[in-house]
């Protein structure tokens, strides 16, 4: 660079970085896969969420609202556990839904799952209904 | 343009680091890959390799002009181009940077996520590609404009 260059304010901004990059180029490789290696590890490290729910700012009338849907009520997103079997009708013996309540037991234990609800509660409200309203027959009816 | 594997692997390493970081970010940040955020690595590599190329070409310009001197080239090609290089990224950035304000919270991730690869882009571009050339002096900076014609 001549003398006779002049440099405003960032040219000579970038001038000093230059000389600064150029003194310290070896520190600066050493430092920049130092940096490349962590930002691996941390990409690594990424989690594919897509709610839509999530997309509105907290003080936003819908942020608000699911922030109150997740308060009072199950959520408002659902994972739905599906179950199947080869032989029909057998999801529906008593011994299977015991199994089902039990499943659902242990996801309520789960953390940030707010509720559950599956046919089993549907039997056990169905079957307090078919014996007066009685609370003691809120249960899977000729269970083990 | 330099007709150069090698060149063509500084651009992808400058936008590259670039990519990585923001995903870094977006992991210690718990933002989500999602539809939104997905769209930013296209778009950050697109913005943010232009940095390397004007800087490459400057180079190559400056070390024809002054005999091969690879320090000198760089010091004159980052001071003078990197001003220019300067603007451009926070002009770029900082209109990226207001989809901030957005009341969406996917177009705030996506315009921050933006601004911020094509910053690394230029830090990485004046700072570390210089001195990774200054390491490797790749030949197609020393290549004459007959040559590239010629290759």
């Amino acid at each position: 660079m001549t003398d006779s260059e002049t440099f405003d304010g960032v040219g000579r901004a970038m001038r000093r970085l230059e000389s600064f990059a150029y003194r310290r180029r070896t520190v600066l490789l050493v430092v920049g896969m130092m940096v490349i290696a962590v930002a691996i590890l941390g990409a690594s490290k990424l989690v594919v969420n897509d709610s839509r729910l999530l997309a509105f700012r907290d003080e936003h009338p819908l942020g608000r609202a699911t922030k109150e849907f997740n308060r009072r009520f199950d959520g408002t997103s659902q994972l739905n556990i599906m179950l199947l079997s080869d032989k029909p009708g057998e999801l529906l013996k008593p011994q299977i839904l015991k199994l089902v309540e039990r499943l659902e037991e242990f996801t309520e234990l789960l953390p940030h799952v707010g509720g559950t609800r599956s046919l089993v509660g549907w039997v056990k409200r169905a079957d307090q209904k078919l014996n007066r309203d009685d609370p003691a027959f809120f249960a899977i009816a000729f269970c083990c | 343009m330099f007709r150069s594997v090698v060149a063509g692997l500084l651009y992808t390493l400058t936008v590259a680091v670039a990519v990585v970081v923001n995903y870094a970010v977006m992991s210690f940040g718990a933002i989500g890959l999602g539809v939104g955020t997905s769209m930013f690595a296209s778009i950050a590599i697109g913005a943010g390799v232009n940095f390397p190329i004007h800087l490459l070409d400057r180079l190559r310009l400056e070390l024809r002009t002054n005999n091969g001197d690879m320090s000198k080239a760089i010091q004159r090609g980052v001071t003078f181009t990197g001003g220019a290089l300067f603007f451009t990224a926070f002009v770029v950035a900082l209109g990226f940077a207001l989809l901030t304000v957005s009341e969406f919270r996917t177009l705030v991730r996506f315009g921050l996520l933006i601004a911020i690869a094509i910053v690394t882009s230029f830090v990485v571009s004046v700072t570390l590609l210089p001195a990774i050339v200054f390491a490797i002096k790749p030949g197609f900076l020393f290549s004459t404009e007959k040559h590239l014609r010629s290759s």
